[in-house]
């Protein structure tokens, strides 16, 4: 591991600034610490910022919305009577991430936030310089890419490792940083990575009350069921009103570089009934567009399936 | 000798050969194909059974470790023919180790085995690049080593049977997690389940959907 300072922040914007001044932001530590001790990537920031010291920004408040602050353990928002009752897809996709002592340590924003698990990416001293990297090639389309993506690929294939967002884009949620408030969650991922600005630090995670007659659903397909990153998830939030679907949201996670909008299979379900047969339709839809790569064909069916399943059990 | 690649099918076995069915007379020896195996474990020393150093209060006293145990197994599966999961219902395995001189220490080897089976059969797998030889998936998160939460110990069922195998110290055999080898018994349930043969390994989803004709 390379020598680096550390900071305390106390405000959002001391960690701004000193995130500007190539510092890190440092949270939980689960994500970035292991890198640096991997020293998957050539260079390192000189300064660790923590932003654990800064007061009140680990907050779940319901006030109509749900808003919590990026601070916020995944183990408080899994076990959160709040958040279990009313977004319980949310609940469920925190559950779902990592080992309990993972999820003790880890923070819903580090969780957003983290890198991307590509084993070409994530090898050892930097050994694939590769496209995310600042190089030229993504080592995956030509190399073994059973877990990368098939949707929304451009020049990386790495996908979007985050188990919450892809609860949080099915919800509607958006987020706040020290210069952005309440833009749609999705604004947030970009191919390679997120959009966040060099001085820029994620506050708070808002996410609207479900309307009546919501559904929601996580389902998270994982090679290891006691933890690991997903295959392929889906996330679920149906509106029914007059025995038929009035609004409809399907996100697609392990299978894109962002969270996946899956707007065909939306639009297959919105209108009519959701029942066994629709739900099937719909997760066929699911995967329009795919792009497969040498080895990871096998990710279309899977990610059906979890469309598929997640609807059934928001039916 | 017929050609090694013949389908299953076509064969059948009886008094210690295995043969054509379609003709009888062309055959191969149980010694032969385990000769052939390709994932044998160790191998089957020439000593097998026949160095007795001394006797010792009227036991033989041979090389424990060379004194092999015998183990045969029957496992039974779920498959879920959407994503290529399957579930493991029943492990059971029976284990001939001679002499049983340590009780629960053998039986936990045993029960160590039938982890070996489930780690073997669905999760050890080292995948390198093609270009450089990298070794891609040796972090522990990445080799996905399973824990105890994901080892179906409920439905182990191993067994041991004391038996007559006389030439280890006291009539015992070694007694190294015998079942271990008896991995490929998880592929042949899943082969019987979706009605096809897998012949690589570990029974990863995409091999299991790729066998079954989804991809």
């Amino acid at each position: 591991m390379r020598q680096f300072s550390h900071i305390n922040a106390t405000t959002v914007a001391e960690a701004a600034a000193a995130k500007a001044d190539g510092g890190a932001i440092l949270a939980g530590g689960t994500d970035l610490l292991t890198m640096e001790k991997d020293f998957v990537l050539s260079t390192s920031a000189d300064t660790m910022v923590n932003i654990k010291t800064i007061p009140d920004m680990d907050t779940i408040v319901d006030d109509g919305s749900l808003k919590i602050g990026t601070l916020a353990k995944l183990t408080d928002i899994a076990e959160s009577s709040t958040v279990k009752s009313k977004w319980a897809s949310l609940a469920e996709s925190a559950r779902r991430v990592g080992t309990p002592q993972l999820r003790n340590m880890g923070t819903l924003g580090g969780n957003l936030c983290q890198e991307c698990r590509c084993w070409y990416f994530r090898a050892h001293e930097n050994y694939f310089n590769c496209f995310r990297k600042g190089g030229t090639l993504c080592f995956a389309t030509i190399g073994n890419n059973r877990y990368n993506a098939i949707l929304g690929g451009q020049v990386c294939f790495a996908v979007c490792p985050s188990d919450t967002a892809i609860a949080l884009t099915a919800l509607g949620a958006t987020f706040s940083s020290n210069t952005r408030s309440n833009a749609p969650i999705a604004d947030l991922f970009v191919v390679l990575g997120t959009s966040l600005g060099d001085n820029e630090v994620l506050t708070e995670i808002q996410v609207p009350a479900p309307a009546s007659g919501t559904v929601q659903a996580f389902y998270k397909y994982a090679i290891r069921k006691s933890f690991d990153f997903a295959v392929a998830s889906a996330a679920v939030s149906v509106t029914v009103s007059g025995g038929n679907v009035s609004e409809c949201k399907i996100a697609l996670g392990g299978v894109a570089p962002t969270p996946y909008r899956a707007s065909a299979a939306e639009d297959e379900l919105t209108g009519g009934p959701l029942n066994a047969s629709t739900a099937a339709a719909a997760a066929a839809k699911a995967t329009n567009g795919a792009l497969k790569l040498t080895d990871n064909a096998w990710l279309v069916p899977i990610a059906q399936a979890m469309v598929k399943r997640a609807l059934l059990t928001a039916e | 000798m017929f050609d090694p690649q013949v389908n299953p099918e076509d064969l059948d076995a009886a008094d210690g050969k295995i043969f054509l069915i379609s003709n009888p007379s062309t055959f191969l020896t149980h010694a032969e194909v385990c000769a052939r195996a390709p994932r044998i474990i160790g191998h089957a020393t020439d000593n097998w059974g026949s160095t007795l150093t001394r006797e010792h209060f009227g036991y033989p006293i041979g090389h424990a470790a060379n004194q092999m145990p015998v183990c045969v197994s029957g496992v039974e599966v779920a498959v879920d023919p959407e994503t290529g999961e399957f579930e493991v219902l029943n492990l059971t395995y029976l284990t001939d180790i001679g002499r049983i001189v340590f009780h629960d220490g053998a039986y936990g080897q045993a029960e160590a085995g039938c982890d070996h089976v489930m780690a073997q059969a669905v999760y050890w797998d080292c995948i390198w690049d093609k270009s450089t030889g990298y070794y891609l998936n040796s972090y522990f998160w990445q080799s996905r080593m399973p824990t105890s939460l994901d080892l179906p110990i409920e439905v182990y069922n191993p067994q041991l049977r004391e038996g007559d195998s006389a030439c280890g110290p006291y009539g015992a055999t070694g007694m190294g997690e015998p079942a271990a080898g008896n991995h490929n018994t998880v592929s042949l349930a899943v082969s019987n389940a979706i009605g096809t043969y897998i012949t690589e390994g570990p029974l990863n989803p995409w091999t299991i959907l790729k066998a079954m004709g989804k991809i």
